[in-house]
Parts: C-alpha cells; sequence; structure tokens
C-alpha cells in the first residue's frame, strides 16, 4: 500500500551557508509535483537528501509508512533522475531495456520511434538528446513507487519535450512524481502541484500569480 | 518471491558492473605484471610462469584499484544506474572484488595445475 513519500526537517549547509531549513514535502500517487527556484536555492541538493546519495545535517524520510534509516535509494522505493547522464555508455539500449524494464513492459517500451531506430545503438554512439530521452523513460518506466526528475526537459526539443510530458502524465496514475526544472513552462503544463525554493524553505504555490514577484511569469 | 525478483535482478546489474571493470583491470595489470616481469628477468633470471602469476595478483588489486579511480575521475554519474536498483557504490566494488579475486585465483591454480601435469 501506497501511504506517500514524506520529507520533513530537512537541514542541509555548504560551510557557513544554509541551503535548506525545515523543508517538508509529501508526495502521494498521483502527484505531480514541480520544485521551483533559481540557481543554487537547493533543488538538485534536495533531490540527492531524498534519494539519500548526499546526507543531509538533519532530515527525516518516511516512504509507504517506512522511516529510512539509511540511504533510502536502498530501499528501491524510488528512482531517481540525475541532472547529467547516468546510463553505462557501454551497454546498448536494448540492453538497457532488457536490464531495467519489467518483462510485461519491454516491447512498450521500445515501442517508440525513437527508441526503435535505436535499440541496437550503444549508449556511447547516440546523440545527447536520444540519450536524455532514453534516461527518462527508464525512469519513469521504474518499478519504484517515488520517482525524482533532476531537470527532464534540458536538452532536449519540444516534439520530444511533449512526448516525455504525455510519459508523464501516463506514470503518474501508478507513480508520485518529484521534479524540478528550469523550462518552468514545460514543467507548469504537465504540473498539479508547485512549490518553490526559496532563501532555504519551501513554498507551497496555490497560486499561479504567486510566483510573478520572483520573475516566473510576467503579469 | 518479491525479494527472490529483486534478488535475481540485482545480480544482473552486478554482473554488469562487474564486466565493466574487466577490460581495464586485465589491461592495467598486465601492463604492471609485463614491467614486473622484465624486471625480475633482467635482474634475478625470472620465468614467464612468476609474470602470469603476478599477473593474476595485480587484476584484482592494482587493476580493480585503477579501475575504481578512473571511474571516479571519468564514469562518476555511472553509479546512479546502480543507485536506481537499490544497490550501493561499496557494495558493487565489495562483490566485484570478491569475485574477481576467486575468479583470477582459481584461474592461476588451474595454469599452475595444468603445468604440473604437462611436466
Amino acid at each position: 500500500m501506497h501511504t506517500g513519500l514524506e520529507i520533513d526537517s530537512v537541514l542541509k549547509s555548504f560551510g557557513e551557508r544554509t541551503i535548506l531549513a525545515d523543508v517538508y514535502l509529501k508526495c502521494c500517487q498521483g502527484d505531480i509535483i514541480a520544485l521551483f527556484g533559481r540557481n543554487g536555492t537547493g533543488k538538485s541538493t534536495l533531490l540527492n537528501i531524498i534519494f539519500g546519495t548526499l546526507k543531509a545535517d538533519r532530515s527525516f524520510i518516511r516512504i509507504d509508512g517506512k522511516v529510512m534509516n539509511g540511504p533510502a535509494f536502498r530501499s528501491g522505493l524510488l528512482a531517481y533522475l540525475p541532472q547529467h547522464p547516468s546510463l553505462p555508455s557501454h551497454l546498448k539500449v536494448s540492453q538497457i531495456a532488457d536490464l531495467c524494464i519489467a518483462p510485461e513492459d519491454r516491447k512498450r517500451f521500445l515501442a517508440d520511434k525513437i527508441l526503435f531506430r535505436i535499440r541496437t545503438s550503444r549508449i556511447c554512439e547516440i546523440s545527447t538528446g536520444e540519450q536524455r530521452y532514453l534516461e527518462i523513460k527508464t525512469t519513469l518506466f521504474s518499478t519504484a513507487p517515488y520517482i525524482l526528475l533532476d531537470e527532464p526537459f534540458s536538452g532536449v526539443s519540444p516534439v520530444v519535450a511533449e512526448q516525455i510530458r504525455e510519459l508523464m502524465s501516463e506514470s503518474a496514475r501508478e507513480h508520485g512524481i518529484i521534479l524540478t526544472d528550469h523550462n518552468f513552462r514545460e514543467v507548469h503544463k504537465i504540473a498539479n502541484r508547485l512549490t518553490l525554493l526559496n532563501e532555504c524553505y519551501l513554498k507551497e504555490i496555490k497560486n499561479i500569480e504567486e510566483l510573478i514577484p520572483y520573475g516566473y511569469y510576467q503579469p | 518471491m518479491d525479494s527472490l525478483q529483486r534478488w535475481k535482478t540485482q545480480y544482473r546489474f552486478y554482473r554488469t558492473f562487474f564486466l565493466s571493470t574487466l577490460k581495464f583491470s586485465v589491461l592495467v595489470s598486465f601492463l604492471f605484471a609485463s614491467m614486473g616481469g622484465i624486471t625480475s628477468f633482467i635482474l634475478y633470471n625470472g620465468s614467464i610462469m612468476d609474470s602470469v602469476k603476478l599477473w593474476f595478483r595485480l587484476i584484482p588489486t592494482v587493476g580493480l584499484g585503477f579501475d575504481y579511480i578512473y571511474k571516479e575521475l571519468t564514469h562518476k554519474e555511472e553509479y546512479f544506474f546502480y543507485y536506481n536498483q537499490g544497490i550501493s557504490k561499496y557494495q558493487l566494488w565489495i562483490v566485484t572484488f570478491i569475485v574477481m579475486f576467486i575468479c583470477c585465483n582459481l584461474l592461476n591454480q588451474i595454469i599452475q595445475l595444468c603445468i604440473q601435469a604437462l611436466k
């Protein structure tokens, strides 16, 4: 039973500089939570803390009722798309599918124009945009109930961005998704909850006009 | 059943990582073993078999060590591929070292036995 991913009391400083203070966030199945914020406000830091690849000064993470004492990724309940390419360059696209995708979903996974065309290519032989698309699709097809996406729209064309949005809404039926991206117009089209990281604190945005003072929208 | 399935999946990821370390560590250890072999041949009249023995000892130690540094410097992000399956960096390297150590020792013993048998 998926009761949700809860992050509470997150505190993180780098030297004298506090990046995150008392951050609270809850993500449930069906949520697509957009995390906005300027460069250096701690969006990627927060995702890394949730995933367990960065230790916070203080944090409390609970996934589906289980309190995470060690890195949360060890539980297998989280999937994470990092900002930079992370697929092993020596593997072929079909091998990635064999490794990461459940047998019943593999056909559906490779049945799109982009992936079908490159299925026999190695990761090092395909373009950055194709790599990004493959990574996003692999993450969204994960069996983990909660997905963290760090800048999924960076380096992809508008047509591919459209496909990614469709994949995300399809995936959100079974998953809870937290994503961060500077391309707020793309994110805004897909997200059903908006949050803003500003001056260490995470604020829930109820009305899109609340983002105007932060330079996101022109009135 | 779920944990068995998860173990099966993780096994395939461990195998993928192990295979990704082979090329570099075998090559680096071969270079070191060759240098060691040449030195021992010149200084102590050593045999080729001493170099082979040394090579098998260097693969899981020096070879794997150099591969670790190489991956840390150039392919650090690739660990996320394994994190997404619930496997940590330390688990990957410990399992790879153990498997490589056992394989190299076994291979070394087999070669020694073959030589003994041929004598």
